[in-house]
C-alpha cells in the first residue's frame, strides 16, 4: 500500500489510528504489529512469510547473543545471524546481478549457461534487513538491551512508517519508545498536530512535485526531439524528483511516527544546500550513511589505519551504498563515483571547498545532478548518451520545440521545487511564524484537499525508493 | 499561560481540520451509493471487488480494491477539476493529462507520431489490398483527416507532430491507391470547440473535393437542423477545462432522408436511422450519425440515379461526412475494421467494382 493513495489516506490510516489510540496501552504494540503486518500483506502477500522469518531469527540470535555475547559463542552467533540477514538479502536483491556477472565473466557475452532465477524483490527488504542488522550488532556491542517481548520487537521491525522506504531506525534510537506507556506519556496534542504537519508536507512533497517531475522525466523519455535543453530539464527534473520523491516519503514516515507517539531520525536536511559532497552526504539519507558509518566503515577500520586503508575503506562503503540501492553496474559506478569525490575531498579540496562557498555550492549541485544521471540510467550507454546530450556532443540541437514546450509547462514546479530545496522557505516561516500560524490548519486543509484532487484523477505515481 | 492555550487551539486545527476531510469523505464514500457510469469520462466505473480467497492471494480484489475506491471517491468531479484549475491555472502547466485550450478549442496532444499504429494500419490495409482487392476493377482512393492538433498545437506553443512526414508515409505505404487530399480542405473553424471530431456543417469544402475527385455530380443542396440541446464533446468533461460547450447541426435533404440504413453490428442486420436525433440527447451525442460505433454499415438510396457503389473503411469521422456523400451512389457500404476482422469481411463485402476509399483520422490510423 502507498502512503500517497486514497485507500490508505481515506481507509487504513485513520482506521488504523482509531484502534491505535483507543486500545489499552498494553494492546497498542499489538494493534501497531497487526496494522502494520495488514500494510505489508496488503501489497506483498506471499513473502510477508519472509518478513516474519526475519523477525524469528533476528529475535531469537537477539536472545541467543545476549546470553552469550562476552563468550566466543556470541560471536558466532552473531556472524551466523548477520550471514543469514545478509544471506537472504543477496538472494532476493543480487542472486540474478551475480549470475549475470558470472556468465559474463567466466562464459563471455554470446553464453548464459547458467540460467537467471527471476527472484521476486521483497517490498522494503533493505530497510528492514538493515534495521534487524543493526540490532543484532547492536545487542552483540551491548549498545542495547536485548528485547524479550516478541511482539515488541516485531512491531518495531515492521512498524508500517517506516517498513518499506525508511528512514533506518535503528533498534537503540527508539528502544525507549517500544514500550507504549512511554509513549503516551511523551505524547501531546502539540506533537500529534506536528505529525499531521509533516505528513500533509511529505504527502504534498510527493503528489505535487515528485509525480510531476517524474512525468517531465517520462515525458523526456519517450519524447522524439533530442536536444541539449531536454537533457538538461531532464537532468534537473530527476534530481528533483528523487529528492521530493523520498525526502517526501520520509516526512510521511516521521509524520506517522509522531501521530503514533515516537520520533524517528530524521533524514534529509537540505542537501541541495551543501558546498562539498562530504557535507551533500551529511545531508542526505542520512539513516544510511550513518549506518554504514557505524556498522561497516568503523569497524572495517575507519581512518585508524592510515590514509591509505582510510581510502580503501571509503571505496568499499561507497561501492556497497550503491549496490544497496539495486543490483546493477550503474548503482555500483554511482557508489564509486561518489567515494572518488569524497577521496578527494579528503586529499585537500574540502578545506579549498570551505573557503570558496559559491564555487562548492555549484559543484556540489553539478556533481550530484551528473550523478543521479548515472543513477538513473537504464545502461552504461544510456548514461553516456544522456552525458554526451548535456553537453551537446554529436548530431543534437541546443533547443527543440518539445523541450521550449517542457521548458514553458513546468518553469513554475521547477522553479517551486529549486526553492522548496533551499531553506528560504523555513526561514521566512520562522519569520512570520506568529501571523502564519493561524493560517497553517487552512493551508494544511487546502494541501490535503489539493493531494487528494490529484490522487482522485489517478495522476503518475510510482514511488521511486520502492524498488531498493 | 495564554500563549500554551493558543499553541494548543493551533495544534488541535491542525488536526481537526484535515482530520475533518478524511472523516466526511469517508462517510461520503462509505454511505453514498455507488455510481455505474461516468458522464464525464464516458466510461463505467469500477465497482465494489468480489472477497474471494482467490481475490485475495493473485492480488486481485487489492488492485481492484484500490480502482473502486478512486472511481467512487465522493465529489470526484469535483476534485478533478480543482486539480485542473491548480495545473493550468497555479502551477501554470500548458496540458492537463495531454489536453489543452487554445484558440477556445479543447484538444489532446498526438505527439510523439505513434509510429507504430501507423505502421500496423499501412500493414492491415495492404493486407486487405491483397486480400480482397488486388484482382479486382475496384478504384482505390485514399485520404487522412488531420485533427485539430494540425491547426493548433504549433502556433500555440505545442509540440505537433510532423504531418508532412505522416502524410508521406501513408501515400508510401499505399501506392495502390488515389490520395485525395483533405488537410487542404479544413480549417480550425470546421472542427467542435469541444469535440476531437468536424463539424458535418463546415464540410462543404471536403465534399467539393471528393464531388470532384469522384466525379459524383453531387446537387449538394441541404438544410441545417440545430439541436436544441448543449453539445458537450468528447474532450469537455476529460479535461475538465472552461471552455463554453458547442452546438450540435446536421446536413439533411430529402434523399438523405429516405435512405435506408442497415447495421450489421452484431452480425445480424438492424435497420437503423441515418441521423438518430435521440442519441444527439445521449451521453455521446456525435453518435447521432449513422448509429455511432459500428462495425458495418450499409446506406442504400432508393433514389438514385446510378448504380456506383462506394465502399469506405473509415472511423467516427466518417459517421458526418458520409451521409453528404449518398446521392452519389445506389449503395454506400462503410467499415470500420476496429470492429470487424479482416478475414470475416468477405462474408459481409464483395469487392467488384466499386469506389473504395480508406478514410481515417490521424487519432485513429
Amino acid at each position: 500500500m502507498l502512503f500517497s493513495s486514497i485507500p490508505f489516506l481515506y481507509y487504513f490510516l485513520p482506521l488504523m489510528l482509531l484502534v491505535y489510540w483507543l486500545a489499552p496501552a498494553k494492546f497498542k504494540n499489538l494493534a501497531l504489529l497487526l496494522g502494520s503486518l495488514f500494510f505489508y500483506a496488503w501489497g506483498e502477500k506471499k513473502l510477508v512469510i519472509m518478513l516474519l522469518g526475519t523477525i524469528l531469527l533476528g529475535y531469537v540470535s537477539g536472545l541467543l547473543i545476549a546470553k552469550t555475547r562476552e563468550k566466543r559463542i556470541g560471536f558466532w552467533l552473531t556472524f551466523f545471524s548477520v550471514s543469514c540477514n545478509l544471506g537472504l538479502l543477496f538472494y532476493f536483491k543480487y542472486i540474478d546481478f551475480f549470475i549475470s556477472g558470472i556468465n559474463k565473466l567466466i562464459f563471455g557475452r554470446m553464453h548464459s549457461p547458467i540460467s537467471l532465477l527471476h527472484v521476486a524483490l521483497p517490498i522494503g527488504i533493505s530497510f528492514y534487513t538493515f534495521q534487524v542488522l543493526s540490532y543484532i550488532v547492536d545487542v552483540y556491542r551491548g549498545n542495547c538491551k536485548v528485547q524479550k517481548n516478541i511482539i515488541h520487537f516485531a512491531m518495531y521491525v515492521t512498524m508500517f512508517p517506516q517498513l518499506i522506504a525508511g528512514p533506518i531506525v535503528r533498534y537503540a534510537d527508539i528502544e525507549d519508545q517500544l514500550s507504549a506507556t512511554n509513549r503516551i506519556q511523551k505524547c501531546s496534542l502539540e506533537r500529534i498536530s506536528y505529525g499531521v504537519k509533516r505528513f500533509i508536507c511529505g504527502l504534498s512533497k510527493k503528489v505535487l512535485l515528485a509525480n510531476a517531475y517524474g512525468e517531465l522525466c517520462s515525458a523526456f523519455r519517450a519524447g522524439n526531439q533530442d536536444s541539449v535543453l531536454f537533457h538538461w530539464l531532464y537532468a534537473v527534473g530527476f534530481m528533483l524528483q528523487i529528492y521530493y520523491d523520498f525526502s517526501g516519503y520520509s516526512d510521511m514516515a516521521i509524520g506517522l511516527g509522531h501521530m503514533l507517539g515516537f520520533t524517528f531520525p530524521e533524514n534529509f536536511h537540505y542537501p541541495y544546500c551543501s558546498r562539498s559532497i562530504t557535507e551533500f552526504w551529511r545531508r542526505w539519507h542520512i539513516t544510511l550513511g550513518t549506518w554504514f558509518r557505524d556498522y561497516v566503515y568503523i569497524p572495517l577500520g575507519g581512518n585508524r589505519k592510515g590514509r591509505l586503508r582510510q581510502l580503501f575503506h571509503i571505496s568499499i562503503v561507497w561501492m556497497l551504498t550503491g549496490l544497496w540501492h539495486g543490483a546493477s553496474v550503474n548503482f555500483m559506478l554511482w557508489g564509486l563515483f561518489y567515494a572518488l569525490l569524497l577521496t578527494i575531498e579528503k586529499l585537500g579540496l574540502l578545506k579549498w571547498l570551505e573557503k570558496h562557498t559559491i564555487t562548492g555550492h555549484i559543484y556540489t549541485i553539478l556533481t550530484v545532478l551528473f550523478g543521479f544521471v548515472l543513477f538513473q540510467a537504464g545502461s552504461l550507454a544510456e548514461c553516456v548518451g544522456d552525458i554526451k546530450g548535456m553537453f551537446g556532443i554529436g548530431p543534437i540541437p541546443v533547443w527543440s520545440m518539445e523541450a521550449i514546450y517542457y521548458a514553458k509547462s513546468y518553469a513554475v514546479i521547477l522553479l517551486l521545487g529549486m526553492l522548496g530545496a533551499t531553506d528560504i522557505l523555513k526561514r521566512l516561516y520562522h519569520k512570520w511564524k506568529s501571523y502564519l500560524v493561524w493560517i497553517e490548519p487552512i493551508g494544511l486543509t487546502f494541501l490535503l484537499l489539493m493531494v487528494t484532487a490529484y490522487l482522485v484523477d489517478g495522476s503518475f505515481n510510482p514511488f521511486l525508493y520502492f524498488r531498493f | 499561560m495564554k500563549e500554551k492555550i493558543s499553541k494548543n487551539r493551533i495544534a488541535l486545527c491542525n488536526m481537526v481540520f484535515p482530520g475533518l476531510v478524511v472523516v466526511v469523505c469517508l462517510l461520503f464514500a462509505l454511505f453514498l451509493p455507488d455510481q455505474n457510469y461516468s458522464t464525464s469520462e464516458r466510461r463505467i466505473l469500477a465497482g465494489k471487488p468480489k472477497v474471494t480467497i482467490e481475490n485475495i492471494q493473485n492480488g486481485k480484489y487489492m488492485s481492484e480494491f484500490e480502482s473502486y475506491t478512486l472511481d467512487q471517491f465522493p465529489f470526484r468531479d469535483v476534485f478533478r477539476r480543482f486539480k485542473t484549475m491548480m495545473q493550468i491555472y497555479v502551477l501554470r502547466q500548458k496540458d492537463k493529462s495531454g489536453y489543452y485550450l487554445a484558440e477556445r478549442y479543447l484538444s489532446k496532444l498526438e505527439y510523439p507520431m505513434n509510429e507504430g499504429r501507423l505502421e500496423k494500419s499501412i500493414r492491415l490495409q495492404q493486407e486487405l489490398y491483397d486480400i480482397y482487392l488486388k484482382n479486382t476493377d475496384c478504384t482505390v482512393y485514399q485520404s487522412i483527416i488531420p485533427d485539430k492538433n494540425y491547426f493548433l498545437a504549433m502556433g500555440n506553443g505545442y509540440p505537433s507532430m510532423d504531418y508532412a512526414d505522416y502524410e508521406q508515409r501513408v501515400k508510401a505505404g499505399a501506392n495502390y491507391a488515389q490520395y485525395m487530399d483533405l488537410f487542404s480542405e479544413l480549417e480550425l473553424p470546421d472542427y467542435y470547440h469541444t469535440d476531437p471530431h468536424f463539424r458535418q456543417e463546415n464540410l462543404k469544402k471536403v465534399v467539393e473535393k471528393v464531388d470532384a475527385t469522384l466525379k459524383l455530380g453531387l446537387p449538394m443542396h441541404y438544410h441545417k437542423i440545430t439541436i436544441d440541446e448543449p453539445f458537450y464533446g468528447a474532450y469537455y468533461e476529460q479535461a475538465a477545462l472552461p471552455v463554453k460547450p458547442d452546438s450540435l447541426s446536421y446536413l439533411t435533404n430529402e434523399t438523405i432522408e429516405s435512405c435506408i440504413v442497415t447495421s450489421y453490428n452484431t452480425g445480424k442486420a438492424k435497420k437503423i436511422k441515418i441521423y438518430d436525433e435521440e442519441k444527439a440527447y445521449s451521453i455521446d451525442p456525435y453518435e447521432m450519425f449513422l448509429g455511432g460505433s459500428n462495425a458495418l454499415v450499409e446506406i442504400e438510396n432508393p433514389k438514385a440515379e446510378t448504380d456506383r457503389q462506394l465502399i469506405v473503411f473509415r472511423d467516427s469521422f466518417g459517421s458526418s461526412l458520409i451521409p453528404l456523400l449518398v446521392e452519389g451512389y445506389q449503395k454506400i457500404t462503410l467499415v470500420d475494421l476496429r470492429y470487424l476482422r479482416l478475414d470475416s469481411l468477405g462474408q459481409f463485402v464483395t469487392f467488384t467494382n466499386q469506389d473504395v476509399w480508406f478514410l481515417y483520422s490521424t487519432l485513429i490510423y
